[in-house]
């Protein structure tokens, strides 16, 4: 093979052939990992990586790639080992974050707001929640003016899935449940997309550095109000349902001294992006997905409580997070690799959620998955009676802590979409081609996604 | 090995506009045109980061020259990998190149062996159809040097030139070349074995032979392997490449080219100017032994620094004009290879891939001293023999990586007889 390679977009599910080794496995070229078609069609190049490659040493790089399900698993769950994520990674404009922590110091700073975000407080906040997405999504199907000139109240209605509910819904929870004042929130929408299109060198970080500044003094104003007079959230019949977040941060104590202003300027930075673009992409995938499954769809219109086991199948099978790095406290060898102390460790989510020898045909989107554990989220992942947790939200200590709050959100969201849009159905002239000719893959490099979901339906 | 404590306090690092790397974008050193021409985009980072963390390669690179040095010093904090690593836990050899025996038989192999065997390639070369400097003079030069160090016969030199090539381009990050890399060790553990036998019976002065003694009780595939690790390690790229540019920088330059026909002493001159000017490895790899605060950024444990010769070289700081090759600069002494040492206040030029001096035997010249001579002796037998080159009129190539981390040498330069 040539020392120049051009990765031509290929179908899915097919991977470039990059030669044979001595050994008769194929070979992997680390540049595939940069290309424009590893970001649309990565499940073949994972697969190779998991027959042959278990842990695969990407010199490129720099770093390893561990793909298979019980690997990933094992790893995530080994804190020692595979201790946090590489320090300084979340640096840029998160600033340090508790990603980075380990242990007891980890710990007690998670508690702060995890207990926040699962269980009874959850539950109190869930109205709120409901009554958002009502609104929103009642606004998103009002008819337009020009609709209304037109008389086509009621007739087949084009909307963008992103632009009327799910690029904002998410944010607007975190704000919700951070106690952000509600006259606050379109900065912090401003605030979290600037923080979020600046992450790590692009050329959009001078904005972003700027954005975090203005979050950093207008919070400065809220922790010296709330550390004195905290507020409080109050549920439907409303009675207080406790302190908001930001207060409960302000006033929280560790070893007896309130947390600085920028390990809480970081939290939150790293709940809103935490729970701000993976919400988001759960939801378009999850709708794009049903949409491309009609079937699915008419049971989940039949039975709304399939929602659940569509968001899980939904994040096995095209989760916005394409997995988290580790870097290694000690030297370990897996599968004859000697991964060195100090190495960054890719542990591919995407990878696991699609290892056959865990879910059998994992290309194929399907919510009635019987191997698939489809209940409340568990932190050290569930195992029991056949049934497997998807990796969608990570395992063990830094398993993810907004799981339950997202789960939500995507399951009260949909079933009011479901009740607002009748007949819902891919736009198909509104949706390009990618360069396959096919419909545009839902993106599954880090962090990324579908860019929008354009949805035909008749008006409710 | 670390320590076995799991950290988990973070050292805070407030990240400001400063360190925002818009200047030099993520995983530049991937992209084509720094591959083709690295200088401007080492420059950006001289100028704008003492230290920078390149995420997208997983590595920080540290472009000043003070701070180049002072990091290939730092023993205590920062080590390098063995080379043969690259091969994986399957490449069992053992790297021999420091056994007493092995260097001795190194040193006295390219001191006895350089000047006749610098003879017959020019010789060839000039009769040599295809006028091209690079394949038919300094490739030949260093692979019939190699074979004759290791004990290899003249008539196999060819074909272990090109393994030896193959292997050590091996040592990379493309799998292909890996693979191909694998397949030339198979094949010339079976070219070193079927030699075992007579050097049993008839030892000469030769790795092969010292490879023998110092491996007692081993089969002749692991004394092959052995060998082959030790070839691995004693990579003669800069020997290679420093000849090839300074050739070429000689037939680019007339003007400096005259100078040195005029004066022969100034052919070693020439040869350390064309280190500073055009090393062939550009950077050296470090990678700490713990978590160490340097240039006011926190290296991780097992962080991998690239202390980018190239760009240490050409520290405007250091060197006046470092753009420009000039074998007469009064600002650079060459003595050491680890670069730290600077005599009578001038600063050395940082040169990868000699090795730090040998101290096994203490009498032998070290891996810089026998670089150096091997360089003058070629150089030399082309340079101010009788025969004077010049740039053929078609020549359009230059020096030039090929993909990351290649060797940055001139591959073809075609030359014609002078008047």
């Amino acid at each position: 093979m040539s020392d120049t390679v051009d990765f031509r977009p290929l179908a899915l599910g097919t991977p470039h052939d990059m030669g044979t080794a001595l050994d008769g496995r194929p070979l992997i070229d680390p540049r595939i990992f940069d290309s424009t078609e590893f970001r649309r069609n990565p499940y073949p190049y994972y697969r190779v990586l998991r027959d042959h490659y278990p842990v695969y040493w990407d010199k490129l790089h720099n770093r390893y790639l561990i793909t298979r399900y019980e690997d990933v698993r094992a790893a995530y769950l080994d804190g020692e080992t595979y201790n946090t994520i590489p320090k300084g990674s979340s640096n840029l404009l998160n600033g340090n974050t508790i990603l980075e922590l380990g242990g007891r110091d980890h710990a007690r700073r998670r508690r702060l707001f995890s207990t926040e975000l699962a269980g009874q407080p959850l539950e109190a906040r869930l109205p709120a929640i409901r009554r958002l997405a009502l609104e929103m999504i009642t606004l998103a199907m009002e008819p337009t003016a020009k609709e209304m000139a037109e008389r086509n109240i009621g007739g087949r209605r084009t909307i963008e899935l992103g632009r009327a509910f799910a690029n904002e819904f998410p944010i607007r929870v975190v704000g919700e449940v951070l106690g952000f004042p509600v006259e606050a929130q379109n900065h912090f929408y401003y605030w979290y997309t600037s923080i979020q299109n600046g992450r790590h060198g692009s050329e959009k970080a001078r904005e972003g550095l700027q954005a975090r500044k203005d979050l950093e003094n207008y919070v400065w104003d809220l922790v010296k109000q709330r550390r004195h007079k905290p507020t409080f959230l109050y549920d439907e019949d409303g009675e207080s349902t406790g302190e908001d977040m930001i207060s409960r941060l302000s006033r929280a104590k560790i070893d007896g001294n309130h947390l600085s202003l920028t390990e809480i300027v970081s939290m939150i930075s790293v709940l809103v992006s935490g729970g701000g673009d993976t919400t988001r992409g759960a939801i378009l995938h999850m709708w794009r997905l049903l949409l491309e499954h009609p079937e699915q769809l008419a049971a989940v219109q039949e039975d709304p409580e399939l929602l659940h086991a569509a968001f899980h199948e939904t994040l096995r099978h095209a989760s916005p997070v394409g997995g988290m790095s580790r870097s290694t406290n000690y030297d370990t060898v897996l599968h004859g690799v000697t991964i060195p102390a100090g190495a960054w460790v890719e542990l591919v989510n995407f990878s696991a959620n699609h290892d056959e020898r865990i879910f059998p045909d994992p290309e194929t989107f399907n919510i009635f998955r019987p191997e698939l554990y489809t209940g409340k989220e568990v932190q050290r992942g569930y195992q029991v009676d056949g049934k497997h947790s998807h990796m969608g939200f990570g395992l063990g200590a830094h398993f993810c802590p907004g799981a339950w709050v997202a789960h939500q959100e995507t399951v009260i969201g949909s079933r009011i979409l479901l009740e607002h849009m009748q007949n819902p159905r891919l736009s198909p002239n509104k949706i390009a081609a990618d360069a396959h000719g096919g419909m545009e893959p839902i993106y599954t490099d880090r962090m990324s996604q579908l860019t929008e979901l354009w949805i035909d339906c008749d008006g409710g | 090995m670390a320590a076995k404590t799991a950290r988990s306090y973070e050292v805070y690092q407030r990240q400001t506009e400063r360190d925002i790397p818009i200047v030099v974008p993520p995983g530049f050193s991937l992209q084509p045109d720094f591959i083709a021409e690295p200088y401007a985009t080492l420059a950006l980072l001289r100028d704008n980061y003492s230290c920078f963390r390149d995420w997208d390669t997983n590595t920080l690179w540290v472009t000043r020259y003070d701070d180049v040095t002072s990091l290939i010093a730092d023993d205590a904090n920062f080590g390098t990998r063995p080379r043969g690593l690259s091969y994986g836990p399957d490449f069992s050899g053992r790297d021999l190149h420091e056994d007493p025996l092995v260097s001795m038989a190194i040193a006295s192999g390219i001191q006895d062996g350089a000047p006749s065997i610098a003879e017959v390639s020019l010789y060839n070369f000039v009769n040599c159809a295809e006028p091209d400097l690079i394949a038919n003079f300094v490739e030949p030069f260093i692979e019939s040097l190699l074979a004759s160090v290791v004990g290899i016969h003249i008539s196999d030199a060819d074909r272990f030139g090109t393994l030896w090539r193959a292997i050590n381009e091996g040592v990379c990050w493309n799998p292909n070349r890996e693979d191909r890399g694998r397949r030339a060790i198979t094949e010339l553990v079976a070219l070193i074995t079927e030699y075992l036998p007579k050097k049993r019976s008839d030892p000469t002065n030769d790795i092969l032979s010292a490879a023998m003694s110092c491996s007692t009780g081993g089969s002749e595939n692991e004394i092959a392997l052995n060998v082959v690790a030790t070839l691995v390690e004693l990579d003669l790229r800069t020997l290679e490449g420093s000849l090839a540019n300074l050739l070429y920088l000689m037939m680019t330059h007339p003007d400096q080219y005259e100078l040195v026909r005029q004066n022969d002493e100034l052919v070693e001159r020439a040869w350390q100017e064309t280190l500073r000017h055009s090393p062939p490895i550009t950077e050296v790899h470090r990678y700490a032994k713990r978590e160490v605060e340097r240039f006011g950024q926190l290296i991780p444990m097992g962080g991998l620094v690239i202390c980018s010769a190239a760009a240490a070289n050409r520290d405007p700081k250091i060197f006046n004009e470092p753009d420009r090759f000039d074998i007469t600069r009064k600002d650079l002494a060459y003595r050491e290879p680890r670069g730290q040492f600077r005599i009578d206040g001038l600063p050395a030029g940082v040169v990868p891939g000699l090795g730090a001096p040998a101290t096994l035997p203490p009498d032998s010249p070290s891996t810089y001293g026998l670089t150096a001579y091997a360089a003058m002796i070629a150089a030399k037998s082309v340079l101010l023999g009788s025969n004077h080159f010049q740039l053929a009129e078609t020549h359009d190539h230059t020096i030039a990586a090929r993909w990351p981390e290649d060797a940055r040498v001139c591959r073809r330069l075609l030359v014609k007889r002078g008047a």
